[in-house]
């Protein structure tokens, strides 16, 4: 058996919906351009896929569920249902399982928010962005200011947990304007809040018009505003930062994610997407047509296999892991690795705790504040 | 040959007047090389030489035409090689100056005629580029009235159409003397350039001046006494091909087993071990660098292989100089020696494209003579070597004599540029009606920042520049300090006017500030003469690093992305707890725009 498919702990399932309307400026996820019979056809190869996955899998116990894209809520209830029919059939999945689908505010309807919630969806993330119309404009979202408020009230009706995502650092971008889109954000209360920068991925269409400009799009210093005014803003009402760029209200957190965070298994299906059984990752091919292909010739569509050896996976869980701002669990460390973390980091911790880069105690080591806006620093200097 | 029947001639030219196509024409039109093997600038064999538009080794080619031999000697054009052009055309009877037809002559141009005077070669002059809009062959022969040129002489030409190519070749057969038939006397033959081959080492380009050599003759260096057997002797037409002799007024090639390229000196003569000349051709000199600067692999690790790279360089160029030095901020390096800033950016670029050696350059420096208190005489090429200012009595410096060709309109700004670089007016005279020629006394040390790119900036890239060492004069000068994070930075050290440092000190650390990346804490940069703070900028602390969007499963590229970032760091130098880029330490040649 090829060793990427021993999974010895239950994994959290990612399911990659290729489809979107059209490309935002910033996006590098793969996606393609949406059709009827394309999506038919690609849940019927998606279902396969897990069907193959059920097949080969010794262990097929699975925690989380994600939907993920491009723009799941392209696909109607319908097929979604379909897909989650299967792999209820083909795994073992924990009772009160997370359910999470991605969604943008033009493709939903009350009527599917609805049908997406009976059928067992438990959490939405809506790809919201920005409450200024001009900053949706700049980064190419297909849905306006009031297309957003629209689908947040009828989502509010039907899911208690979702998400709003918001990006900051647009180019001329102000402080106020930031702010205004911030506090339109706390005035729905949402359980859940992404907050990220605007990175300026290779080949999106904002790189080909920032080439020079790859870090940032406003000065530093209004950058670290930004940063630090939402997290305290947000801690006031209430949400608990629990990521560097998430924000959860009680115990909301993304249980998927956290997967990710915290370098335990995950399934990645559909094109592009990436999974991990703790030892190894595989990767699919981003090509429609030849996920299609290989998925016909019955063959599961991964394209290569990531080998990695011990240095590479600790450097890998320690940026992971210190992403959280309850960091790492040092007794973790040492069971998942056979080795004490202050055994290979002694130097390096010592230095960043005299930079007050981290905080080290017995159990834990996590950023601090100026180890959060400087968290790249930090993962630098863990690289073995 | 009967030397009736040979011609030698150099060809001049101001960059891109169209030397090499003039070349390239001759050389297809006389069918020494055939359709097939014809490619742009045949002569210019390096990569660099074809990138840049440049000559930089000279070549020899023979063209038969007529049932006369006619010896093409093709020549760098550069003020930095000026020597080499002095012996190229030593090797010729004539020349042919060519001038572009809508640029008239330029200040490099000038330098070369004067040579080609010095050395009574006859000259031919060629209007070129006749087929641009903006020719006008009028004003040039005007130009050539000017200097003394009969304008009646000159031929029109367009080497780019291939006009009137046949009128040159008749006019080099008609108007350019033959050699003096020297064939009895002892065998003196003057070197005028010479590259390394790897299996036959050096290749010396030679002209025949009196007597003759044959295949196996025992020889000697004039200036070394070094003595050789010929093993190969040759003519280009154009590629190698060896011939049983050369005789007087002939242009060829000896490879006589000589291993290094400093034993076989431009500007030197061969001559017979058994009844040799009693004295060298005249005008030898052991060529002297001018300019120098610190040379540093960035990675550490590859100071090996820049050492073996710097002495393969050195095979094929006898007045590339270098010596180990270290630098506190730099780690090991070499202090290299140039004969000028386009001999320091060929070798430097040859280093990174060549041999794929990653440099961090230092500024460059002339050779400071500083007279000690204690009436010790220093010569200093690196401004770290610099005594303390207490110890110091008097300090000279390199002195040129620089010739600027400018169109009227930007004297204003041209000569306010000189003042601004120290420079005394000697004096101006029109060449034509709105073209200028100017002279000014100016320190060496001012030409080899970046004077250059100014000029050429603030005249449109109308104005030319030549220069000529003129000697040293002592001067009020100090050492400018840069300390970093209230370090001093020793490879930052600059010699500078003492009425100019607070402004330098001021350029520079705002340069700075530019160029090094902010660290986690605030770091103050400063310049300072003798520990006197002069001036003063902080690069403020680093706030905000932070990759916010990371989820979904794609582990490895964040992890490459880190590592990638981690790699950029390895190429900054570490001065005390700051990482200063490479860039940096160029970032001091640039100088503001001073407007």
């Amino acid at each position: 058996m090829n060793r990427y498919l021993n999974y010895k702990k239950a994994f959290g399932l990612y399911m990659h919906i290729p489809f979107c309307q059209s490309k935002c400026n910033y996006c590098d996820f793969y996606s393609i351009k949406y059709t009827p019979q394309k999506m038919r056809e690609y849940v019927d190869m998606l279902k396969k896929e897990i069907e193959l996955y059920a097949d080969k899998l010794i262990n097929n116990r699975c925690r989380t569920i994600y939907l993920g894209g491009g723009t799941p809520s392209l696909l109607s209830p319908q097929l979604i249902e379909e897909i989650l029919i299967t792999v209820f059939n083909s795994f073992n999945v924990v009772e009160n399982v997370e359910i999470s689908m991605e969604a943008n505010p033009e493709s939903l309807t009350e009527c599917k928010i609805k049908a997406y919630r009976e059928m067992g969806i438990n959490r939405l993330s809506l790809g919201i962005q920005s409450f200024l119309d001009e900053e949706l404009k700049f980064l190419g979202r297909s849905h306006d200011v009031i297309d957003s408020i629209n689908a947040i009230i009828k989502v509010e009706k039907h899911f208690d947990n979702y998400n709003i995502d918001l990006i900051f650092a647009l180019f001329r971008q102000t402080f106020l304007n930031f702010v205004y889109s911030l506090n339109q954000v706390l005035d729905f209360n949402p359980s859940h809040i992404s907050l990220y920068k605007l990175q300026i991925e290779d080949g999106t269409k904002l790189y080909k018009r920032f080439k020079d400009k790859k870090t940032n799009l406003i000065s530093e210093e209004l950058d670290y505003k930004m940063y630090n005014h939402a997290i305290k803003k947000l801690q006031e009402a209430g949400y608990n930062h629990y990521e560097i760029s998430n924000f959860s209200r009680d115990e909301h957190r993304s249980k998927h994610n956290i997967i990710y965070w915290k370098y335990e298994p995950y399934l990645g299906l559909g094109p592009a997407a990436h999974g991990f059984n703790g030892k190894q990752r595989y990767k699919n091919y981003s090509n429609f047509r030849k996920y299609i292909y290989e998925l016909k010739k019955g063959r599961l569509p991964v394209q290569d296999i990531i080998k990695l050896n011990k240095k590479e996976m600790i450097f890998e869980s320690m940026f992971m892991g210190l992403r959280l701002t309850e960091g790492i669990d040092v007794e973790k460390f040492k069971s998942k690795f056979d080795v004490s973390i202050f055994d290979i980091y002694n130097n390096v911790l010592q230095e960043l705790k005299e930079d007050n880069l981290i905080v080290v105690d017995k159990k834990r080591i996590y950023l601090t504040k100026k180890g959060l806006n400087l968290a790249n620093l930090v993962f630098s200097k863990l690289i073995l | 040959m009967d030397c009736k029947q040979i011609r030698n001639f150099c060809i001049i030219a101001h960059i891109d007047h169209g030397k090499s196509t003039l070349a390239d024409r001759l050389l297809e039109f006389t069918n020494t090389i055939s359709d097939r093997d014809m490619k742009d600038q045949v002569l210019d064999n390096m990569e660099l030489e074809r990138e840049r538009g440049i000559t930089i080794k000279a070549q020899a080619v023979r063209i038969n035409y007529k049932g006369y031999e006619l010896n093409l000697i093709d020549t760098p054009g550069h003020v930095d090689f000026s020597y080499e052009v002095s012996k190229s055309l030593a090797a010729a009877e004539g020349a042919l100056l060519v001038i572009d037809a809508a640029q008239g002559i330029e200040a490099q141009t000038m330098a070369n005629i004067y040579l080609a005077l010095e050395n009574d070669l006859e000259i031919i002059p060629i209007i070129n580029k006749i087929d641009l809009d903006r020719a006008d062959p009028k004003k040039v022969k005007e130009q050539l009235l000017e200097i003394g040129i009969d304008p009646d002489e000159a031929i029109l030409t367009s080497a780019k159409e291939g006009t009137n190519i046949e009128d040159v070749l008749h006019a080099v057969i008609k108007r350019i003397p033959a050699p003096q038939d020297n064939q009895s006397k002892p065998l003196r033959a003057l070197i005028f350039d010479s590259v390394y081959d790897s299996y036959q080492g050096v290749i010396a380009y030679v002209r025949v001046i009196d007597g003759m050599v044959i295949l196996n003759d025992q020889i000697k260096m004039m200036a070394n006494d070094k003595k050789y057997e010929v093993d190969e002797l040759g003519v280009f037409n154009p590629t190698r091909s060896s011939v049983k002799k050369l005789s007087t007024g002939e242009v060829g090639y000896i490879i006589a087993g000589v291993k290094d390229v400093k034993n076989c000196r431009v500007g030197d003569t061969i001559t017979h071990i058994k009844n040799p000349a009693e004295t060298p051709l005249p005008g030898y000199k052991k060529v002297k660098p001018m300019v120098y600067s610190g040379l540093y692999p960035s990675d550490n690790k590859d100071f090996n292989l820049l050492k073996d790279a710097l002495e393969k360089l050195q095979l094929n160029d006898a007045s590339l100089t270098f010596e180990p030095e270290t630098s506190e901020a730099l780690g090991f390096g070499f202090r290299c020696g140039f004969l000028g800033l386009l001999h320091m950016e060929i070798i430097q670029e040859r280093l990174e494209r060549e041999y794929d050696i990653d440099l961090i350059i230092t500024a460059p420096s002339v050779i400071y003579k500083v007279k000690k208190k204690s009436n010790e005489l220093l010569e200093i090429e690196n401004p770290a070597d610099f005594p303390q200012q207490s110890e110091i009595k008097i300090i000279k410096e390199p002195f040129v004599k620089a010739a600027l060709h400018l169109p009227e309109e930007y004297i204003g700004p041209i000569m306010k540029l000189c003042q601004n670089n120290r420079g005394q007016f000697i004096d101006m005279q029109y060449i034509d009606e709105n073209r200028v020629a100017l002279e000014y006394k100016m320190p060496l040390s001012e030409i080899i920042t970046d004077f250059f790119n100014q000029l050429k900036s603030k005249s449109r890239g109308y104005a030319t520049l030549d220069y000529k060492m003129i000697g040293y004069q002592e001067s009020d000068l100090v050492k400018l300090d840069i300390l970093v994070n209230k370090e001093p930075v020793d490879a930052l050290s600059t010699i500078v006017f003492r009425d100019n440092a607070r402004e330098k000190g001021l350029t520079l650390v705002r340069k700075l500030k530019k160029t090094i990346p902010r660290q986690m804490f605030k770091v103050p940069i400063q310049a300072a003469v003798d520990s006197k703070i002069l001036a003063r900028v902080n690069i403020s602390a680093k706030r905000k690093d932070v990759l916010q969007k990371c989820y979904g499963g794609d582990v490895s590229r964040k992890r490459k992305l880190l590592e990638k970032q981690k790699a950029g760091k390895k190429r900054m130098k570490m001065v005390g707890k700051v990482e200063i880029p490479q860039k940096a330490f160029m970032s001091i040649l640039e100088r503001e725009e001073d407007e």
